[in-house]
C-alpha cells in the first residue's frame, strides 16, 4: 500500500497539507499521509547523513532508519511544524552514535593527497581537485562538518541550523568559523592548484 | 617543529573557500531510495510496532464467522414448500400421504373416505341430522 502509493504518485492532494496534518494523520495508520512526508523530506535527510558519514554506502540505511522511528511513533515529535529538523537531529545523532562504535572511512581513504611540494599542477584534473576538498570536509570534526553541512550546504538559517543541533546560536557560529578556518589550513597547501584547476574547469 | 599541514602563502579568502566547496561532491540520492524506504515501512507493519511507553498496540478484532452451511440446510426446505404450492394451485390430488394413512383416515370416519371439502360438509350435515 504504501509502495504503491509512492510509485503511482497518488500524493495529489496532500502537497500543500502542512506537516502537523500529515504527521497527525500519519499516527492513525493514514500511510497516504506518510507516504507524502516521505517524499517530502528523505532527500534531504539523505543528504545531510550523507555527508556526515563522508559518503559511506549505510547513508541510506540510517536516513531510513531516522523515519523507521517516525513510522513506529509519530507522537515522539513534540514540535510537528519542525519535523525536518527533527528528522536530521535524529538521523545525525544515529551517525555519531555509529562514528563512536565504529569510526567511519573517509570517501578518499586510499588516495593520495597532494601536497604541495610537486608537481602535481599538471597532473591534477577536476576529480582529483574534487576528492581534495571532498577529503578536507570529510576531516573536519563532527560537529563542525554537520554545522557546515546544515549552513552551506542545505542552505538553513544559523537559526534553524542552531535548533537542529541543539545550540545556540553563537555556539553554532562558533562551530562554522572552526569549520572554516580548519579547511582553509587543510586546504591551503592545494590552493593555487584547487583554484587554477576549478577555475579552468569553470571556463 | 612546524606542522605538515602548516603552510605559509597567501592565506586563502572566504570567497575562495566558498568557491571551492561549490565544487564539493553531491551526495547522490539512492535510485528508488523512497521505495526501498516505503517497502521497509510496510515489513515493520506486518512485523508488528516496537513497543514503547508511548506506543498502543492495536489489536484487530476478530469478526464472526458467518456458516455457508446455513443458506445449504434450507435449500430443500424451500424447495419443499415451493413444490407444495406448485401442487396445490394445479389442483392435483396430491396422493403424498402413504397407504397407511389413508386407512387410518377411512378408519376415523367410518366407511365414507375423507377426499375432500364435500364430503366434509356432507359428513358435517350428517353429524346435525
Amino acid at each position: 500500500m504504501l509502495v504503491a502509493t509512492l510509485v503511482r504518485s497518488d500524493l495529489a492532494g496532500l502537497d500543500q497539507v502542512p506537516d502537523a496534518s500529515l504527521l497527525a494523520r500519519s499516527g492513525t495508520g493514514d500511510q497516504r499521509a506518510f507516504a507524502t512526508l516521505v517524499d517530502r523530506h528523505f532527500d534531504v535527510v539523505h543528504r545531510v547523513v550523507w555527508r556526515m558519514m563522508n559518503g559511506h554506502a549505510d547513508a541510506e540505511d540510517v536516513a531510513q532508519e531516522a523515519f523507521l522511528r517516525l513510522w513506529r511513533n509519530p507522537g515522539q515529535v513534540r514540535e510537528a511544524a519542525a519535523l525536518r529538523g527533527w528528522l536530521m537531529r535524529v538521523a545525525t545523532n544515529m551517525v555519531m552514535d555509529r562514528f563512536r562504535a565504529k569510526p567511519m572511512q573517509t570517501m578518499d581513504e586510499g588516495f593520495e593527497m597532494a601536497d604541495g611540494r610537486d608537481t602535481v599542477e599538471d597532473e591534477i584534473d577536476k576529480a582529483r581537485a574534487v576528492a581534495t576538498i571532498d577529503h578536507a570536509v570529510a576531516s573536519l570534526p563532527d560537529r563542525q562538518k554537520l554545522a557546515l553541512t546544515l549552513v552551506h550546504f542545505e542552505h538553513l538559517s544559523n537559526a534553524a541550523a542552531a535548533d537542529i543541533m541543539e545550540l545556540s546560536v553563537d555556539a553554532l557560529e562558533s562551530l562554522l568559523a572552526r569549520a572554516r578556518r580548519h579547511l582553509k589550513t587543510s586546504l591551503a597547501p592545494h590552493r593555487s592548484t584547487l583554484l587554477a584547476t576549478l577555475a579552468t574547469e569553470r571556463t | 617543529m612546524s606542522n605538515k599541514n602548516e603552510f605559509r602563502g597567501d592565506p586563502m579568502t572566504d570567497a575562495e573557500l566558498d568557491g571551492l566547496l561549490s565544487h564539493a561532491s553531491a551526495p547522490p540520492l539512492p535510485l528508488e531510495a523512497k521505495v526501498r524506504l516505503l517497502a521497509r515501512l510496510e515489513a515493520a507493519d506486518t512485523e508488528g510496532p516496537v513497543a514503547t511507553s508511548a506506543t498502543i498496540v492495536q489489536f484487530r478484532k476478530a469478526e464472526p464467522q458467518r456458516s455457508r452451511l446455513g443458506w445449504l440446510a434450507g435449500l430443500p426446505l424451500a424447495a419443499s414448500l415451493a413444490f407444495g404450492i406448485y401442487l396445490g394451485s394445479a389442483g392435483q390430488d396430491t396422493g403424498l400421504l402413504p397407504a397407511a394413512a389413508d386407512d387410518v383416515l377411512s378408519w376415523s370416519t367410518g366407511d365414507e373416505p375423507l377426499t375432500g371439502i364435500e364430503e366434509a360438509e356432507s359428513l358435517a350435515e350428517e353429524d346435525l341430522s
